[in-house]
């Protein structure tokens, strides 16, 4: 039994796969096909490319810095002394960062 | 119990993400910062259950989201849960390229119809559950099949759940941009927007 190949034949086609596209959850040969199209359709790329920088944004805009303080208020309690060890390169399991 | 300082070194590194997202989920930094600490104060009572070398990320992720459910819950008001429409396919990019005839590419029309505040603002007014999904892919990373465990759905819902929550956002940041009266459906006769 032969499957037929994954094509992606219209923009309507494109369209219902681009956000699994986007988020790098299409398979080798369903992707292959999506950029085969994208590489011939500018406006479906043109979408690609919005839908990519929104994404973006929203990964940057919705990211925060950790509170001061929140870190040793968190573990500060699991320590009977109430002091959390820092994390001195020395000891830390995870390489410099 | 586990050993706090083993525990501190492996959870350590995801307190910001866990943090980050906390705070588009209750919309408030006290709360966010209660959440934070309840997830913790679990994850650690249930560390020493936790198997090694299994997805340390995702599970703490879930217990913040099943804290989160359960706090809502203990005060007695329910997430919103609601349903959004499938709305129609939303191509953001047809609609704002209608402006391309001015010669602007649509990365630039993007940045300059919605600043970051907006977008995060409409992010924060999608319902609940579509806006944990939106944050777990597009904040966060995570894989549809990570975030199915995490929510405790099937990886269908996930994708829906994506689906409508981004056309959700983008009908909202472009109705938006609309309203400005910067992103009008320009007709072959209108007249050029101002620049």
């Amino acid at each position: 039994m032969t499957t037929e190949p994954f094509q992606i034949t219209n923009c309507t086609a494109a369209y219902a796969h681009l956000f699994s596209y986007l988020d790098g959850a299409l398979s080798a040969e369903a992707l292959a096909a999506m950029q085969t199209h994208l590489a011939n359709c500018p406006p479906c790329a043109g979408e690609a490319s919005v839908q990519k920088d929104l994404k973006a944004v929203v990964a940057k805009g919705c990211r925060t810095d950790l509170p001061d303080g929140l870190r040793d208020r968190i573990f500060g309690p699991l320590f009977t002394s109430g002091h959390v060890p820092s994390l001195t390169p020395e000891n830390k399991i995870f390489g410099d960062d | 119990m586990a050993d706090p300082t083993t525990f501190v070194e492996d959870t350590e590194p995801f307190m910001e993400s866990l943090f980050s997202t906390a705070l588009r989920l209750t919309r408030n930094r006290a709360d966010a910062e209660d959440l934070v600490q309840e997830t913790y104060l679990r994850a650690y009572r249930g560390y020493e259950g936790f198997r090694e070398g299994t997805n340390l990320r995702a599970w703490l992720f879930r217990i913040l989201t099943n804290t989160h459910i359960n706090r809502y819950r203990a005060s007695q008001r329910r997430p919103e849960e609601a349903e959004l429409d499938d709305l129609d396919d939303f191509y953001l990019y047809r609609k704002l390229g209608d402006r391309n005839a001015y010669g602007r590419s649509a990365e630039e029309e993007l940045m300059d119809l919605f600043s970051e505040a907006e977008v995060v603002a409409a992010v924060e007014n999608l319902p609940e559950n579509y806006r944990m999904a939106v944050l777990l892919a597009d904040v966060e990373g995570f894989a549809y099949k990570e975030i199915a465990s995490i929510l405790d759905v099937p990886i269908g819902t996930v994708m829906s759940r994506l689906h409508r929550g981004r056309k959700a956002l983008q009908k909202e940041l472009y109705d938006f941009a609309v309203a400005r009266g910067l992103a009008e459906e320009i007709q072959p006769d209108a007249e050029s927007p101002a620049d």
